[in-house]
């Protein structure tokens, strides 16, 4: 299979610096580049793994690319849309599914679907709400429910959708959690943890999960945040390693950057190949250990 | 195959720390303390104390001599009330603490807690005349700081990540705030004003007998107690004002219940 590179750029971090205390900075001098990722003959998506080890920065590096905090220099930009120097990018652009997988307590799946859905519309009509509210047949007829339901049905929902939040298990909770930012139709979709605290099979789901969310279009980027180096390698086209800057600098940055893709172990493959991900886990891990050494 | 038990029921559960066990195992501990407490009661109670049957049978004079159910309707209607207008000044008050303009005044009403009202009330008297407003004045006064320390907390402990999240949804800011910090707590801020209604209960009873005018149970038993010193009829009003404070704290139960499951499901799966 031929995976292309293009020129076209989705997310460029530059020169970004970024500590909670002065003169402490978390993250110094990081640059990162995430380029679109083409499969001439099939639709896919692509899956970025920023790898790191506890408190090296990959929390703090989420929420600046989500655009909660703001970098103290540098700049974020994100599908091209550049943010002023110092400033955070748009609020929203950036999908975010945290470790514990937040949804709205107080509304069914089908609800946060739906709502995940409306604000993702390009035009608001703020009278189809209460349409939809009042009658069962423009509920129905809204573009909203059928992609909400059409979504639920892609990840297995379908029996959950009247159910809350609290009623499912971790698996189905994460599943919601995904759909419900997908369906918000942006391009970049951050991923925190997902691997966490996961058995083997649970794991394995949620890199299906995973997998169906990214190739559910051309243009889905995730973006996955773990320290969990064997499911990266089994999930991502490209894997990239935040750790501790070389010499007197302070703070971490992206310090290794693997393509998977080029080396046959593409998200879009199922990975039966064990030796070449043992051998890229352990690439990865030698690397690992260097840093910590 | 044996039916797999929901929990528990193993006897050494009910002394195990923290210990799980069914529901009928727990329901039988209520009856088995109530029992102990009613035989206590029935061999070895102070002389001072009445017994079950005067106690039983002092509620007949008191509703035919002292207007036992006009009063106690007196005292539901001040007590609805008070919480009524407590609970939308606290809200009020505790919705504000988001912003930090004005989070000194509601931290200042929460420390107010500590102020009784005894000592204030000429203040009221004298300030609004109308003795029906000064009750329901004094039980606000009484009431609001409980009700603004539970709120706040509720809505200052909400998880930043919430906030974070609903952001990454787009949500403007005023659907944030109805999402997160108000249909997100509406269950526990519920919850609130149902552990604080035993301050209202507590206080009524010294309102309605320092401001007499329009009767109540508070004003019924004083007068039982420093004119008559019939402990009977002592006994029978308080557990009167008890019951129905219990019936409040049941029917708000219930009522959050059926208003917000979720918030049950979240606790039951936590629990």
């Amino acid at each position: 299979m031929s995976y292309q590179r293009t020129d076209t750029l989705l997310l460029r971090v530059n020169d970004l610096v970024f500590g909670y205390e002065p003169g402490k900075p978390v993250l110094y001098n990081l640059d990162w580049e995430i380029r679109d990722l083409i499969h001439p003959d099939q639709v896919t998506g692509q899956i970025v793994c920023l790898l790191g080890s506890s408190g090296s920065g990959k929390s703090t590096l989420l929420n600046l690319l989500a655009g909660h905090l703001r970098p103290r220099y540098g700049t974020v930009e994100v599908m091209g849309h550049a943010s002023k120097q110092l400033t955070t990018t748009l609020k929203g652009e950036v999908g975010v599914v945290y470790q514990n997988y937040a949804l709205f307590e107080h509304l069914t799946v089908y609800q946060n679907l739906v709502l995940g859905a409306r604000q993702g519309a390009v035009q608001r009509d703020w009278k189809e709400p209460l349409r939809s509210w009042f009658s069962r047949k423009a509920r129905e007829a809204s573009p909203f429910h059928q992609a909400a339901v059409a979504m639920a049905r892609e990840f297995g929902l379908e029996q959950q959708l009247s159910q809350y939040p609290a009623q499912l298990s971790g698996g189905q909770r994460q599943r919601v959690a995904i759909a419900q930012q997908l369906l918000f139709q942006r391009q970049i979709l951050i991923l925190d943890e997902p691997f966490s605290g996961l058995d083997h099979l649970a794991k394995m789901r949620a890199i299906q999960a995973i997998q169906t969310a990214a190739h559910l279009s051309e243009s889905n980027t995730l973006i996955i945040i773990t320290h969990d180096i064997e499911a990266a390698v089994r999930v991502g086209d490209t894997i990239c390693l935040l750790g501790p800057n070389e010499g007197e600098d302070p703070g971490a940055s992206i310090r290794l950057t693997v393509d998977l893709a080029a080396k046959g172990l593409s998200s879009k493959v199922h990975h039966d190949d064990p030796a070449l991900v043992a051998s890229v886990v352990k690439e990865v891990e030698a690397f690992f250990e260097s840093l910590a050494g | 195959m044996a039916p797999i038990p929901e929990k528990n029921s193993d006897w050494s559960s009910l002394f195990r720390a923290n210990g799980s066990i069914p529901g009928w195992m727990q329901y039988g501990t209520y009856v088995l303390w109530a029992l102990l407490f009613v035989g206590w009661w029935a061999l070895f109670r102070p002389a001072v104390m009445p017994s079950f049957g005067d106690i039983i049978g002092s509620f007949e004079p008191l509703v035919k001599r002292h207007n036992l159910i006009g009063n106690w309707l007196s005292t539901v209607g001040l007590s609805l009330e008070a919480m009524a207008w407590s609970c939308l000044i606290a809200t009020i008050i505790s919705y504000l603490a988001v912003i930090p303009l004005f989070r000194p005044i509601a931290y200042a009403i929460s420390k107010m807690r500590y102020m009784s009202f005894v000592g204030f009330a000429f203040l009221f008297m004298v300030a609004l005349r109308e003795p029906a407003l000064i009750r329901v004045s004094l039980l606000i006064y009484g009431i609001v700081p409980f009700l603004v320390t539970s709120m706040t907390a509720i809505i200052l402990s909400r998880d930043q990540m919430m906030f974070r999240y609903a952001r990454t949804l787009n949500l403007s800011e005023a659907r944030v705030v109805w999402h997160v910090l108000v249909r997100g707590v509406a269950s526990d801020m519920l919850e609130a004003i149902r552990q604080n209604l035993a301050i209202a209960f507590v206080m009524i009873v010294t309102v309605e007998a320092k401001i007499r005018q329009g009767g109540g149970l508070g004003m019924l038993l004083y007068d039982v107690e420093t004119r008559r010193a019939d402990y009977a009829e002592v006994f029978a009003i308080q557990i009167l004002i008890f019951a129905t404070a219990i019936g409040f704290d049941v029917l708000i139960m219930l009522a959050n219940r059926w208003l917000f499951p979720y918030a049950f499901l979240q606790r039951e799966r936590s629990a």
